[in-house]
């Protein structure tokens, strides 16, 4: 689920100015309509006080002197003595007295809300009365309309004033999220402009938010390592490039010069040979590398069956046999009978590997020695001009003691494809030089 | 002409040293960089084919050596990299001309041809001496209006004494620019050639005889 920064910060803040503006805009509201009730109220109190003071009271007679015309629109009274009704603003209007204590209620006025003032005089003549009292009561109600149209009116200014709010704060926070999102924009910008072909750029330098310089760390860091595989990819492919190019010179080199005259047919057949030799050096080349990206991309799978290793080791040994001979080397095989699960064409491929180059790179009439003790396999051989710094270079592509094929279809690969295949099988491969001999140990898991 | 070729890749190599061969070369083979550098330094090369990746030695090692000792002898490179550093490096190390693999055998042949040339001072691919014409890229040879048909061995005889015609030129530099280690070591083989090579110009005579010194190809006596 993506989530738009700009979408966020708009909507967190707007929540928040809206809740701002909500309470505030009841906390106003009520205060208003509170200091406008205040006022409402001390006016009809003052208004009943006014007109209560028209009420005579001539010896235990009270009159009416109440002038209608006092009366503002939206005000009515009532007055009781002792009980029963006295006189009225209207006929038709039927108020209650509030019971003695609270002075103000909420009452209706000909179907309008309205506050009465309810007022109680004491005793105004004495004896007449058992308690010594002759209650008067004068009702005063007013509509509260007007207040109300008041505070509706404050409340609809405050919402006003809370939506302009409102909009002008989307169209600010509009602005700045677009202000502050901007080193985002200019650091997708540096990131699109990136090629393949130059990963040295660095976004770092271009990045002028502090919040952003983590991330283009980071970036930068991963560029680096992009950069340094490219570069090693590119000069991988130059050294396939070479190593496929020197059998295609060889071939081109042979068939050219076969196809120069006109040549008795032994000649062809020779040519043809040799051509077929070097179309096989390079198919096994090619089959390595490809092996090699296989490992490298994990596509290998393991196909694990019961193996009697020295059996393997044996027909390993068979297939050097002719260049061991030619080269006049003496093969010392010292093979203890041992049996394990693991992958026999990769083994085949591990043994193979590591025979050749000892039969290879053995000094003429020199030794090869070839010992299999349990789930060891150890090959080595003589005349190995090495160093002990430089021994464990052979597992890197491509290496070179001195910048050379040794011979023809070894090509700097067989090593690395070796310790991958062993390393795919769960073995461990180790390389020494010991005494002029090159020692190659392979552990198998058993 | 005596070629040195320098690879250590066998089909490379024996594919240029046969057809060098067969192109009238006398042709002198190492596989590895410490051979090549022992035979360049003992025999007196017209053109030395030298790839760069070589065990032991390398082939730029091998330039810059006999550049030190004052060597003038003509080096064609042979490399499988073709970045314009790797080609740079090989000509500053000291190496006239390269080629990268995979190359064409013909074009091969006529950079060594062109190396022959610059190593005597001629530009011209066709010598003249007399009314001898002497076409060193078809190898052919024609005495006036009339061809004279050549064996590859008589022909590089007398491409040597027609490059240095003028020249005394002596046995022994006859031999060791004309014969590789493959030829027949009869001490006598020059003065048969040269015999031979006489008979088949005619008259009147070319090649002269300076007793004890060698022979001189010109005009007059």
């Amino acid at each position: 689920m993506k989530h738009s920064i700009r979408t966020r910060l708009l909507a967190g803040t707007l929540l928040g100015v809206a809740l701002a503006f909500v309470a505030i805009t009841v906390f106003v509201g009520a205060l208003v309509r509170g200091a406008l009730r205040d006022q409402f109220d001390d006016g009809l109190r003052a208004k009943a006080l006014e007109l209560a003071a028209q009420i005579e009271d001539h010896e235990g007679e009270v009159e009416n002197e109440i002038d209608p015309r006092t009366l503002a629109t939206g005000e009515a009274y009532e007055l009781w003595v002792r009980g029963k009704p006295l006189a009225k603003s209207a006929d038709h209007l039927e108020l209650v007295a509030a019971p003695p204590g609270s002075a103000l209620t909420e009452v209706t006025l000909d179907g309008h809300a309205a506050r009465q003032y309810t007022l109680r005089s004491e005793a105004r003549v004495e004896g007449e009365d058992p308690n010594g009292a002759m209650p008067i009561v004068f009702v005063l109600a007013r509509t509260t309309s007007g207040v109300d149209a008041a505070a509706h009116h404050v409340t609809l200014v405050v919402i006003a004033i809370g939506l302009a709010g409102l909009l002008l704060c989307v169209v600010f926070v509009l602005l700045v999220v677009r202000v502050a999102l901007a080193p985002m924009r200019d650091l997708a910008s540096a990131i699109a402009a990136i090629r393949a072909t130059d990963l040295a750029v660095r976004l770092a330098p271009q990045t002028t938010a502090v919040e952003l310089v983590a991330v283009t760390n980071r970036l930068d860091e991963l560029l680096g390592r992009l950069g340094a595989a490219f570069a090693r990819e590119r000069e991988l492919t130059a050294e396939v490039a070479h190593e496929l190019r020197t059998p295609l010179a060889g071939l081109r080199a042979t068939i050219e010069l076969a196809l120069d005259r006109e040549r008795p047919a032994e000649r062809y057949r020779s040519a043809l040979e040799q051509s077929l030799a070097i179309t096989r050096d390079t198919e096994r080349l090619v089959e390595s590398l490809l092996s090699l990206a296989r490992l490298d991309a994990g596509q290998t799978g393991l196909h694990a069956t019961p193996i009697d290793l020295d059996q393997l080791v044996r027909d390993g040994l068979d297939k050097v046999h002719a260049c061991a001979a030619e080269r006049k080397l003496a093969v010392v095989t010292e093979l203890e009978a041992v049996t394990l699960t693991s992958d026999r064409d990769k083994l085949r491929i591990v043994i193979a590997n590591l025979l050749d180059n000892a039969t290879t790179y053995a000094d003429e009439g020199g030794e090869v020695r070839v010992t299999l003790t349990g789930n060891m396999l150890r090959v080595s051989n003589t005349g190995c001009a090495l160093s002990s710094e430089e021994v464990g270079h052979v597992f890197e592509r491509f290496w070179r003691a001195d910048a050379a094929r040794s011979s023809e279809g070894h090509s700097g690969i067989g090593m690395p494809l070796t310790q991958k295949l062993v390393e795919l099988l769960g073995g461990t491969i180790a390389v020494e030089v010991n005494d002029g001999r090159f020692v190659a140990t392979v552990r198998l898991p058993r | 002409m005596r070629v040195l070729v320098v690879e250590d890749y066998s089909p490379i190599r024996l594919a240029v040293r046969d057809g060098l061969a067969e192109q009238g070369y006398a042709v002198d083979v190492a596989s590895n960089g410490e051979d090549g550098l022992w035979l360049a330094e003992q025999n007196p090369y017209d053109v030395i084919v030298l790839d760069v990746m070589l065990p032991k030695v390398d082939g730029l090692e091998i330039v810059k050596r006999l550049r030190a000792k004052g060597s003038q002898v003509g080096v064609l490179m042979l490399t499988a990299r073709d970045t314009v550093a790797d080609r740079v490096t090989g000509l500053d190390h000291g190496a006239d001309d390269y080629l990268v693999k995979p190359f064409e055998l013909s074009e091969l042949f006529a950079r060594v041809r062109a190396l022959v040339r610059r190593g005597y001072a001629a530009k011209d691919p066709v010598i003249r001496v007399s009314d001898l014409v002497i076409d060193t890229v078809k190898r052919a040879v024609k005495r006036g209006e009339a061809v004279v048909a050549l064996s590859p061995r008589e022909y590089a005889l007398l491409e040597y004494l027609a490059i240095r015609a003028g020249e005394v030129v002596t046995r022994t530099e006859i031999w060791e620019h004309v014969y590789d280690f493959r030829s027949d070591a009869q001490s006598n083989v020059v003065d048969v050639y040269v015999s031979y090579l006489r008979k088949k110009l005619g008259q009147p005579a070319l090649i002269h005889t300076r007793r004890g010194y060698g022979y001189v190809l010109g005009d007059d006596a």
